[in-house]
């Protein structure tokens, strides 16, 4: 698993995938009321955070490694 | 005018000369330090002076205003868009870093001039990035003015607060420089948080609770909490080019590329970059909510009234003391930015203009005290520009600032990491993408022809395509 953390391609994939998800074409209509009254779109893209924020510190953790890894 | 809220008002502005004194006492008096504050910021202080810098006075009123007429998907651009900017910490802000340290660079153009061994590029790209952070400048003035005469109930004029918040800051910039500019910037950005954290809960209270809010919002005004939103803004096209906007636009800002030079390690770099994602997913929600119901309580506002809605909202719904210490938060966001770009233009017109043509033995101590000057110089031009003119804050800056400064995003990415490009394809590359750019905004070119994007999809396009074309067909030596 460490390996694949450390990979170049892996956090290209990881990184495009939630832009991608990010333009949610496919609901752009959906206004139902999620969490407190909050819409769809103010959850999903909340959750999107979450997410990036998780990705952010594995990258930081396995990719960009103080000794200049991750060039 | 409420006595508390002036109190806690004047007592911010006076904790920041405070500061800017602490700040003083640090410093060795030279223009690396007084740039780049000897290239010693920490982590903490690094994620709070990058995050306080970026939020301006547009995420306070700006949004709020964007919201109340699009709605709650303004978020997702917002917040979403500048998280995932971050990670250009690690592609670009970490070689800026290496770079600056290996090279003793202060501003964004000497490391491209120097990249490309082209005075004429660097001064080009110094151009560029002057030009349009000016405006941007007077944009913070401008948000300013709006706050104190709100604060006042028009007891100050919009004028004299522009003037008044312009004054501050100069006086702590000039006083400390990047360090007191870093070092405001964590109260600041506290501050920022906390008010908006705190307004929310007031006015949730107010409209019957958090999700009696929003269920009233989604009864009353649908189009509010859905896509396209209000006026049909939010197209698949729109989104796809604020997303991409914030990408190419954020890094490019002077005063946040500079940031970069003056970290202490990777790690005070990599730590900014983490902590971006749950900072722009409390505090981007936090006035856009606002501003969406704002529609609940007063409706119909048009032009730049929705700008306000912000204060507005809070002083329906809260004692005029509170509505003081709301605003002291404006202050804060509008004041970190304005703080940094100020410092940034005269670093940039003492290292790449002064220095590079007039007196080209300049001391430090001598840079140091042509950049003070510049400060002062600077602000009365931007307060001038505020002054002149009070357009709606979105307006103003997604038609001007953000578009133009992210055409210079090929060339420094080319700069890092393509070693066949040439300080022609670059000058082609901005003078393409500023050409188009320049198109769109005054109708020469059909809007038609970005195809319902923002004109950022196509300019980037064009930039992106001349760097390539040219620098692949002249001399690789340039």
């Amino acid at each position: 698993m460490a390996q694949v953390l450390r990979s170049k391609w892996f956090w290209a994939a990881a990184f495009s995938l939630l832009f991608v998800l990010s333009i949610d074409i496919w609901a752009w209509d959906w206004s139902w009321p999620t969490v407190f009254g909050l819409p769809y779109i103010v959850t999903y893209i909340a959750v999107l955070e979450a997410g990036l924020f998780a990705l952010y510190f594995l990258f930081a953790r396995y990719y960009w490694t103080d000794d200049g890894g991750g060039a | 005018m409420d006595l508390i809220a002036v109190s806690f008002f004047t007592a911010y502005l006076a904790i920041m000369i405070l500061i800017a004194f602490f700040a003083y006492r640090r410093s060795t008096k030279t223009s690396d330090d007084y740039f780049v504050a000897s290239r010693s910021i920490g982590p903490v202080v690094l994620f709070f002076t990058l995050a306080a810098t970026n939020f301006s006075a547009f995420t306070f009123f700006g949004f709020a205003g964007a919201a109340y007429k699009f709605g709650l998907a303004y978020y997702g651009i917002m917040g979403f868009g500048t998280g995932i900017m971050a990670l250009s910490f690690f592609f670009l802000g970490r070689r800026i870093w290496r770079l600056g340290r290996e090279k003793g660079y202060i501003t964004p153009a000497e490391l491209i001039g120097d990249r490309f061994s082209s005075d004429s590029l660097r001064m080009v790209f110094l151009g560029v990035m002057v030009v349009f952070t000016l405006p941007y400048i007077a944009t913070q003035a401008i948000g300013g003015g709006i706050a104190f005469e709100t604060l006042t109930d028009g007891e100050v004029s919009y004028e004299l607060g522009a003037v008044l918040v312009t004054v501050v800051v100069v006086a702590y910039v000039t006083i400390g420089g990047m360090r007191a500019d870093a070092y405001t910037d964590v109260l600041q950005g506290i501050m920022m948080f906390v008010t908006l954290i705190a307004a929310v809960g007031i006015v949730s209270a107010g409209l019957g609770g958090f999700t009696e809010a929003n269920t009233r919002l989604a009864e009353e005004f649908p189009d509010l909490v859905s896509r396209p939103g209000g006026r049909d803004y939010f197209t698949p096209q729109v989104w796809l080019s604020f997303m991409l906007l914030w990408i190419f636009c954020d890094p490019m800002f002077p005063q946040l590329f500079v940031r970069f030079y003056s970290a202490k390690n990777e790690k005070a770099i990599k730590v900014s970059m983490m902590m971006y994602a749950p900072i722009t997913a409390i505090v981007f929600l936090c006035p856009v909510l606002i501003g969406a119901w704002g529609n609940l309580q007063f409706p119909g506002l048009t032009g730049s009234e929705p700008d306000q809605i912000l204060p507005m909202m809070v002083d329906e719904f809260a004692p005029s003391w509170v509505l003081g210490i709301m605003l002291a938060g404006a202050f804060a966001a509008l004041m970190s930015t304005a703080d940094s770009q100020l410092l940034v233009l005269s670093s940039m017109l003492t290292r790449d203009v002064y220095k590079k043509w007039v007196k080209a033995d300049a001391s430090q101590r001598h840079e140091f005290i042509v950049g003070k000057a510049l400060v002062v110089g600077l602000a009365l031009l931007s307060l001038a520009i505020a002054l002149s003119s009070v357009e709606t804050l979105f307006e103003t800056l997604t038609k001007t600032t953000f578009t133009g400064l992210a055409v210079l995003f090929p060339t420094t990415v080319a700069a890092l990491y393509w070693r066949r490009a040439n300080k022609w394809g670059c000058m082609a590359s901005i003078a393409a993408g500023e050409l188009l750019y320049a198109g769109f905004y005054f109708g020469v070119v059909p809007s038609s022809y970005s195809w319902g994007f923002l004109p950022v999809v196509p300019v980037m396009i064009a930039a992106t395509a001349a760097l390539v074309g040219v620098s692949l067909a002249t001399s690789r030596k340039g």
